[in-house]
């Protein structure tokens, strides 16, 4: 007869391979990682920008902007063409600007790789921001912001920006309408000369040596290491705590509680801060969510996350409640982190959320697209392989007594942001 | 190509083995043959709400995520118009807890009114998130009655009505569980970095005194044939006016549907689509235009759907895509373009197969449409596609007469 009621016996994850790109340079100097996986027949490279980010712009979107139109042409040969031709040999297109990098990523199959990879090399090479391009752009986003503001959550994700960073720095401004077509041909043709010089490849599964050293040498025919410098304005918080957004009819509220935390992920609190954001709010069965979803069938959803960054952490708590139910669900999130605060966890809590994050740690090294989407938060959070190396130690080191101290160090409701967007008018 | 090995346990569970040395994890992916389509028009949304229920606690186990986690593992699930797929994926070394989990709650769940009512709650508040409180969230609620009349695909997986939900007893909910969550009524993949041999020990251990259930007939009235066209209008407070245009198609299963879904392609995969560079770039009538297909096992839909910028009338938006259409029909698809879906396609599917979960689920779905190793023949179907397979498709079914169309006006 099978036991069905006591779990089988577990393994503790012990060891998680972790290894560093091959790294090669061309002769001026632009840098190739490579993680190779020969059984795959497809491959994906990353061009990522370092001063191609949200960190350097001016102007509001221009990063977005300038990263997204670096396809649009020229007057010989137009963003369409080029798409075409990318599309014609079964490739795809990723853009994204972040906070520190951009990055335009092409996925292909490998037999295309030096046609496809030609293509986008010549598109960056000679993009000129083709007025008709940028201005259809442009207005698409309008309309797209448009809709966006309707959305309760959009709303209090942007003002939990303002209030944490405040509206002149590179990280709580955001497009007001209007503010896309404010962009011209020529502000974005010159961020795109000033931001896009230098470039860092990253290439990851099946492309081979020898195709690693043709790379290197078209990679020279079109960019060189140039440093930016960005400014680093010192965040501006709001001195009044709670905000509420009035959003006429909405059925549901989006609540986001949290702040600025001036601390990295090579801090000695950080392992033990991360586990008590676990704990909290950063996995199905956390604190928050058997409250507000499993007990108190208020939401769908409620998560607590940090975003790291090279200098401090942004820690918010995100949810969408019944609009009725708004002021309840602020107040027990509150609740939960006094909790927190005053009753150290029990050890095998900690064991649930550390195995949890420990799992998901080898998951997320499992294969070589995985490595280089590790590797490029490195890159731009400005850490080492150490990082880790040392995980899984760090986290296996943390105690309930440490997990108490970093969340009274941090997350006292006193000082933490609320901002709710919903609906306070009786219909 | 993905390699795999097929058994059955005498309950009639049908087990799929795929071995994978390069992760060290391992996949459980289990997909009863159950979904909305099943439901009956006056109880929707059990399908859906039952996928909650079935993270409650089973009769063995009284909380599902804990031990999983504690395993290193995760999971989750979905359910659509046809089936519930559920899945976990944990540290090999850990195998046995994924087995120990999954089949207890095919044995039986831990039916109880607090949980049904906790549930109950979440998926409402699912309900209101996903499709009333967001900006043309309900289209889909309103477009499916119009465009099925008679089959059950004329609700959506969330259900008809927030009522329906509420009004879910625990008998319905158990009656639900007897009928449908039957080793014989599903497909478990295991795939991933343990052998065989162990794959085989497991699967007998945990799942092989589980009784014998019914097996879904799958048997649905049929949607009639389509004689006329069918319009909605709606008002709601959004910024823009949509259209939403839907035909019927083939099933899954059948040859046409390569060809369909290759006219999606052909229409709106990418910016060099013909969508995009004529009507979204070139004469600016729309923000955003799409085309793309259900993959419903039963008869599904061709859908095109866009927001229309300011100077574009409803008129005109519809004029604009039965140009594409008639283009479609009337003129051959040059080679240089069916070449290029059909790279995209194969891209595509090449990517897919780098992921474990990935090959566990097209495993499964594969095996429910009749045949697993479906997952090794769809490259070549899609290159099978002739420019008159596309012809052919286009000329039978974008025509007035079999088109559905809602259109969604903006409340200024």
């Amino acid at each position: 007869m099978t036991d069905r009621k006591n779990p089988p016996a577990l393994c503790g994850i012990q060891h998680v391979p972790v290894f560093p790109p091959t790294e090669s340079n061309s002769a001026k100097g632009n840098t190739l990682y490579t993680f190779y996986n020969d059984e795959y027949e497809v491959f994906r490279l990353d061009f990522r920008f370092p001063n191609g980010g949200g960190l350097f712009e001016k102007e509001v979107a221009m990063a977005v902007t300038a990263n997204f139109l670096s396809l649009s042409g020229n007057n010989t040969k137009s963003g369409s063409s080029i798409i075409e031709e990318l599309d014609g040999f079964g490739s795809y297109i990723q853009r994204n600007a972040d906070y520190y990098a951009s990055y335009i990523t092409l996925y292909g199959s490998n037999r295309y790789f030096k046609e496809s990879v030609s293509c986008l090399m010549d598109a960056l090479a000679t993009v000129t921001f083709p007025a008709s391009e940028t201005e259809v752009y442009l207005n698409r986003c309008e309309n797209s912001l448009k809709t966006r503001l309707e959305k309760t959550s959009f709303l209090a994700s942007r003002k939990f920006k303002e209030v944490t960073f405040g509206l002149h720095h590179s990280m709580g401004w955001f497009a007001f309408p209007g503010d896309y077509n404010k962009l011209t041909t020529d502000s974005i043709a010159s961020f795109y000369k000033n931001h896009y010089q230098q470039v860092n490849l990253i290439n990851s599964g099946g492309i081979q040596q020898k195709d690693s050293e043709w790379l290197l040498k078209q990679t020279d025919s079109v960019f060189k290491p140039v440093a930016v410098n960005a400014e680093n304005a010192t965040p501006v918080e709001n001195p009044v705590l709670e905000h509420f957004i009035q959003k006429d009819g909405a059925v549901q509220a989006s609540i986001c509680i949290g702040k600025n935390i001036y601390i990295n992920r090579l801090h000695k609190d950080y392992t033990a801060l991360m586990l008590a954001n676990v704990i909290l709010g950063g996995y199905f069965g956390s604190r928050l969510m058997k409250n507000i979803r499993e007990d108190k069938g208020l939401t769908y959803g409620v998560h607590s996350s940090f975003s790291s960054y090279r200098n401090f952490l942004s820690f918010s708590i995100r949810t969408d409640v019944k609009n009725d139910s708004r002021d309840l669900a602020v107040a027990e999130i509150l609740k939960e982190i006094e909790l927190l605060c005053s009753k150290p966890v029990s050890d095998d809590e900690l064991a649930l959320a550390s195995n949890y994050v420990l799992g998901q740690f080898q998951r997320s090294f499992d294969g070589v697209f995985n490595w280089a989407d590790k590797f490029r938060s490195l890159l731009d959070t400005g850490l080492s392989y150490d990082y880790y190396f040392n995980f899984i130690n760090n986290v296996k080191k943390v105690t309930p007594t440490e997990i108490l101290h970093v969340c009274n160090t941090y997350f006292k409701t006193e000082t933490l942001y609320k901002v709710v967007c919903g609906n306070n008018k009786i219909s | 190509m993905i390699h795999f090995s097929k058994f059955e346990l005498k309950n009639g569970l049908r087990v799929i083995f795929h071995h994978d040395t390069a992760t060290p994890l391992l996949v459980l992916n289990l997909l009863y043959n159950v979904g909305a389509r099943d439901e009956t028009p006056d109880k929707t949304g059990f399908a859906h709400l039952f996928e909650h229920l079935m993270f409650g606690g089973s009769v063995n186990i009284p909380e599902f995520d804990s031990p999983l986690q504690l395993a290193g593992g995760e999971n989750n699930a979905f359910t659509n118009n046809d089936i519930t797929n559920y899945y976990m994926t944990l540290p090999a070394e850990n195998a046995e807890t994924a087995f120990w989990l999954e089949s207890d709650r095919m044995l039986s769940l831990d039916f109880s009114q607090r949980s049904l009512d906790v549930q109950k709650g979440v998926v409402i508040e699912e309900f209101k998130q996903r499709y009333l409180n967001q900006p043309y969230g309900d289209v889909w609620l309103k477009m499916r009655p119009l465009v099925f009349q008679k089959h059950p695909y004329s609700w959506a997986t969330i259900g008809k009505e927030i009522s329906h939900i509420e009004n879910a007893s625990l008998d319905d909910v158990k009656d639900f569980f007897f009928r449908f969550y039957n080793p014989n009524n599903a497909i478990l993949c295991i795939a991933g970095n343990i052998t065989e041999a162990k794959a085989k020990e497991l699967c007998e251990k945990w799942f092989g005194n589980i009784e014998k259930g019914q097996r879904n007939t799958n048997i649905y009235p049929q949607e009639p044939p389509q004689t006329e066209k069918r319009t909605l209008h709606v008002n709601s407070k959004v910024p823009q006016d949509a259209i939403y245009m839907a035909f019927h198609m083939s099933k899954r299963t059948d040859k046409a549907f390569y060809a369909f879904d290759l006219i999606s392609d052909i229409l709106s995969r990418g910016e060099s689509s013909r969508f995009y560079k004529n009507l979204v770039m070139d004469k600016q009538l729309f923000t955003e235009l799409d085309a793309y297909v259900t993959s419903d096992l039963d008869p599904g839909l061709f859908v095109i759907q866009g927001k229309l910028t300011d100077k574009c009338s409803f008129e005109m938006a519809e004029e604009a895509i039965w140009q594409e259409l008639e283009q479609l029909k009337n003129h051959a698809v040059s080679d240089i373009e069916l070449s290029k879906v059909k790279n995209k396609a194969e891209t595509y599917l090449l990517f897919s197969q780098t992921s474990v979960l990935n090959k566990a689920m097209a495993l499964c779905m594969a095996e429910n449409m009749g045949d697993a190793n479906r997952v090794n023949t769809e490259m070549e179907k899609y290159a099978s596609v002739s420019p008159s397979d596309i012809a052919n498709v286009a000329n039978t079914t974008f025509q007035a007469e079999k088109s559905n169309i809602l259109y969604y006006h903006a409340e200024k």
